[in-house]
């Protein structure tokens, strides 16, 4: 009975990607059902297609500034919460969450209107550097929960010890800590990537004349031209993304509850 | 201890590394602090810094006559908002949809996860996981259009439903709430499978032990366990749910709080307005949140 | 994509500087400036207007547009359907263009100061004009606009106080869609979508955006004349109040409100729609495809609209600006681009070169009464223009009233 809940939820789960992947090979350009012809003409207009590319290059830009900041900052606030007591220690991790939680179009707004207001020695344009930030801001959760998860399972009494036998605190970072937060901080920087790539409200906001993957989809969808190949452009990074998904997955399954964050907040 | 560290070093051979280090390690509050520094100051300066200049904005007004914002303190948005009972109608609306997608979701995910966690194998369960995560590279956009073509007239359900004479619901509220769940379900396994996970064999055994069956050991001992990983879970569910607008917009005609937002942000300039009614949302979610942590969610994320 | 060399930068602020002071339009501040953007447009003097280039110089390398899907191709939807790629080569000026959906999208992206035009509708125009984001035009540096119909030029809505603040693009006119397979007899009157309605209830579409309830005061203008509608853009409460009446009780026979073109497209194909306003481009993406449809313009007139290429008072690259704000009402692009999209060129020597030789007629596109009846789409704005006076109803009401009357 629960193997069959399983495979009906499953089943659910990927129904639509079916449609999207049976659509690619649609022969016409509108969106009838049932479909009537199939051809592999839009596989060949994607690779061609000089927007698509210049979008992914963006996105795997974007994706990639935003993950090493919030691996940076993400890591700094987990070891200060998980290893020491502080004021307001509690309230860090709602302040981390709340990027992820308030509506993506309020941190838009936000931050769109803070960088089109700052002063001009700090002016900032909108375009890949502010698309990293936004990102950014969101991702930190990820990894925060991720290493403050490893850390408490991890015990303090050996960075200790590694003191006393006459370590300094770099020395102990690198060869206890850091191996020990090690796959904690790639599932975290992994997922965050996962976040980034995917996002659409905040960029919409921060990207300026830019165009991530998502956006550029968002402006051919309303193309009729365009449509078939935004739905080959989603099944190439659909099974594309099996690899690192695969690899994340692997790596969350050790810290188990860090995993779930990662997830979350994906698709906005 | 310091005297004998100092004089355990030697004077000449120190490096400045090793002496930056001791100083750190002697004076643990600095490193806190060095270690908060970063992430804080973003957090707290950059994002909540642009939030409160935001919700400043919601008691500006927009000037008829010339259409630019003026920074006139006063409640009228906030009345505004109060008197007309569309924004009363629209929040609830959201809110409403929003609850009800997390409990299907929580629905659909439980047995799921209670699948991978307990019964699957190590190998089945990894492939599990990743059939989990996989629709989550798929864009957003593209599987919102992907249920438009299920849902529409002449679309997948209906041809699917046609022979037994039924149809299905079409565009509207009952779409968005289908396409929400689908969407969000794959953050509501992830947390409640790890939940289910940490909960020890043992707890079940000795329940089942006791003279449990299996559905009251359900009730009993396994819900009350994962409640703060389903808390969790709902954060995300609840929370997306609540500022989205694009799938309103797709998939029904109705208004969401993110499509009056967005609105009135375009050509209306109207920024104090939206600002006002953006509050709403921020409001709820900060209330969720507080909630949610009581219950342990944050331990469970 | 964007080079940042120190000299490029420093050329580029000083021009932006340039232009921003005198326009006054130093955008970032337009929440600070409460008078600041209206006096933008009064600062006419004899003379050249501030913010006007006065010469053409040398192209900057490239030059980033908003611009309504379709307006700006350069091949890549359709090989066939090219007007860009051979300006690029001309002028060394590459075209990043960033599709708008709506007019709000178009004035929210403006207003980030990040490109140098915008292809904007009347709606939006007045707004960005208004909030100083665009900068007056230089007529004389525009060869190709002598060319241009004279019903064309001079529009309210893109010039203010006899200062152009565009070339413009094209017109066209909303128009009455349905499947003619559905909607019998075949429609010659927008009552099928207001009180004639009826029949088709739950398969009525409208436009998904405030300015929409100009259409209703069309409607009211011919049915109901003791209203004393003149103008669907300046509307008193009391038109205000009839017109947000009528599309209340529209509300209740429409299926779905379309903004983007591709859900109109397949509304219509998968049979949720059968009746509604659309554009002349849809109905011909439906007929390609072998979708049983026809649009015509109904006897009460209809809402229309005009397209302005302006360019922004921040703009990086105005010299590039310039260049494509001649190019594309050169006869050659503007009869490749309008009958592409399916409205009437700006260009009278455009209609020797469309591929269709009936394209103007079909258009009507220098026949004058035929756009007497056309109502451009106009930001509506407080002041009502008349003896009525500053009692009008400004787009942000416009707006609320859109949210309530959506529900």
């Amino acid at each position: 009975m629960l193997r069959g809940l399983t495979s009906l939820t499953l089943a659910f789960i990927y129904l639509p990607l079916l449609v999207i992947f049976l659509y690619a090979f649609n022969d016409r350009r509108s969106l009838v059902w049932p479909i009537e012809g199939l051809t592999t003409e839009w596989f060949g207009r994607a690779i061609d297609n000089p927007g698509v590319r210049d979008a992914l290059l963006v996105s795997l830009k974007a994706a990639l500034g935003a993950t090493l900041i919030a691996l940076v900052l993400g890591s700094f606030a987990a070891m200060a919460v998980a290893r020491y007591r502080f004021f307001g220690r509690d309230a860090i991790s709602f302040l981390v969450i709340l990027p992820i939680a308030l509506p993506g179009i309020v941190t838009g707004m936000a931050l769109n209107a803070t960088f089109r207001n700052l002063p001009e020695p700090l002016g900032v344009d909108l375009g890949l550097f502010t698309i990293m930030v936004g990102h950014a801001t969101f991702c930190i959760v990820v990894v925060y929960n991720n290493v403050v998860a490893r850390l408490r399972r991890t015990q303090p009494s050996l960075g200790e010890a590694s003191a006393d036998l006459g370590a300094d605190t770099w020395q102990t970072f690198r060869y206890i800590t850091f191996p020990q937060l090690k796959t904690a901080l790639l599932a975290g920087g992994l997922l965050a990537f996962a976040l980034s790539f995917d996002e659409v409200i905040v960029t919409t906001f921060t990207a300026g004349p830019d165009q991530t993957l998502p956006i550029w989809i968002l402006n051919n969808l309303s193309r009729p031209n365009q449509l078939p190949i935004v739905n080959v452009v989603a099944v190439f990074v659909i099974l594309l993304s099996m690899i690192p998904v695969y690899f994340a997955a692997k790596l969350s399954g050790e810290s188990a509850g860090g995993g779930a964050t990662g997830v979350a907040g994906g698709a906005r | 201890m310091s005297s004998s560290s100092e004089g355990l070093e030697a004077p000449s051979g120190e490096s400045p590394g090793r002496r930056l280090s001791t100083f750190l390690f002697r004076h643990p509050r600095l490193r806190v602090g060095l270690l908060l520094a970063p992430p804080l100051s973003w957090l707290l300066l950059a994002y909540l810094g642009s939030l409160a200049v935001l919700f400043l904005a919601a008691f500006w007004r927009l000037d008829p006559f010339t259409s630019q914002v003026v920074h006139d303190y006063g409640f009228q948005n906030f009345q505004q908002l109060w008197e007309s009972d569309v924004y009363r109608r629209i929040t609830f609306r959201t809110i409403g949809i929003a609850a009800a997608v997390t409990v299907t979701d929580v629905l659909l995910a439980f047995p799921i996860a209670f699948y991978m966690a307990k019964v699957a194998s190590p190998r089945t369960r990894n492939l599990l996981v990743v059939a989990v995560l996989l629709p989550l590279w798929g864009s957003y956009l593209v599987k919102v259009y992907a249920w438009r073509i299920i849902l529409q007239e002449n679309g997948i359900l209906n041809w699917a439903l046609d022979p037994f004479g039924l149809s299905g619901p079409g565009f509207g509220n009952v779409a968005t709430w289908l396409v929400f769940s689908y969407l969000w379900l794959p953050f509501m396994i992830l947390p409640v499978y790890a939940g289910l996970e940490r909960i020890p064999n043992s707890m079940l055994e000795a329940s089942a032990d006791l003279g449990g069956k299996g559905l009251r050991t359900l009730w009993r001992v396994v819900l009350p366990l994962a409640l703060p990983a389903i808390a969790a879970g709902s954060i995300f569910t609840f929370s997306l749910t609540l500022g989205d607008y694009i799938t309103p917009q797709l998939v029904s005609s109705t208004q969401f709080i993110g499509n009056v937002v967005y609105i009135n942000v375009g050509v209306a300039n109207n920024l104090p307005f939206a600002a006002a009614f953006a509050i709403v949302p921020v409001l709820v979610m900060v209330v969720y949140l507080l909630v949610a942590r009581r219950v342990g969610a944050f331990d469970n994320l | 994509m964007r080079k940042r060399t120190v000299g490029r930068r420093a050329a580029a602020l000083l021009a932006t500087g340039v232009l921003c002071v005198m326009a006054a339009g130093c955008g970032d501040d337009d929440e600070d400036e409460a008078g600041g953007g209206a006096t933008t447009a009064a600062e006419t003097t004899a003379g050249t207007p501030e913010g006007m280039l006065d010469a053409l110089g040398e192209g900057e390398g490239q030059v980033n547009l908003i611009a309504w899907a379709g307006y700006v191709e350069d091949g890549s939807t359709d090989p066939k359907v090219d007007w860009v790629t051979d300006f690029e080569k001309e002028t060394g000026c590459q075209v990043n263009v960033k599709t708008g959906n709506t007019s709000d999208e178009m004035v929210t992206l403006m207003r980030t100061g990040q490109y140098d035009g915008v292809s904007a509708s009347g709606d939006a125009s007045l707004r960005l004009i208004a909030a100083g984001d665009v900068a007056p035009v230089n007529l004389d540096l525009i060869e190709n606009y002598e060319n241009v119909f004279d019903g064309l030029k001079d529009q309210p809505h893109n010039t203010v106080d006899d200062v152009p603040y565009g070339v413009p693009h094209g017109r066209g006119a909303n128009l009455l869609q349905y499947r003619t397979d559905v909607v019998k007899p075949a429609p010659d009157s927008w009552a099928v979508v207001w009180d004639k309605a009826g029949p088709y209830k739950g398969k009525v579409t409208a436009y998904d955006s405030p300015i929409y309830i100009a259409d209703a005061a069309v409607y009211l203008k011919a049915t109901q004349p003791d209203l004393g509608i003149e103008d669907p853009y300046e509307l008193d409460q009391e038109q205000f109040d009839a017109a947000v009446e009528l599309l209340k009780q529209q509300r209740e026979n429409i299926g779905e409100y379309w903004s983007d073109y591709t859900k109109q497209i397949a509304a219509f194909t998968g049979g949720e729609s059968v009746v509604g306003t659309t554009w002349q481009v849809i109905t011909n993406v439906l007929e390609g495809e072998n979708v049983p449809v026809a649009a015509v313009l109904p006897k009460e007139g209809s809402t229309g609209w005009s397209d302005t290429w302006m360019i922004s008072s921040k703009a990086k690259n105005p010299n590039c600006m310039y260049m494509w704000m001649n190019h594309i009402i050169s006869p050659e692009a503007n009869a490749a681009a309008t009958e592409y999209f399916g409205e009437a060129p700006s260009s009278k020597e455009a209609c020797n070169l469309t591929a269709n030789k009936d394209h103007c007629t079909i258009f009507h596109a220098d026949d004058e009464e035929y756009f007497e009846q056309i109502y451009y789409w106009k930001t509506p704005q407080a002041d009502c223009g008349d003896d009525r006076g500053e009692v009008c109803k400004d787009y942000s009401e416009w707006t609320q009233a859109w949210t309530e009357i959506k529900g």
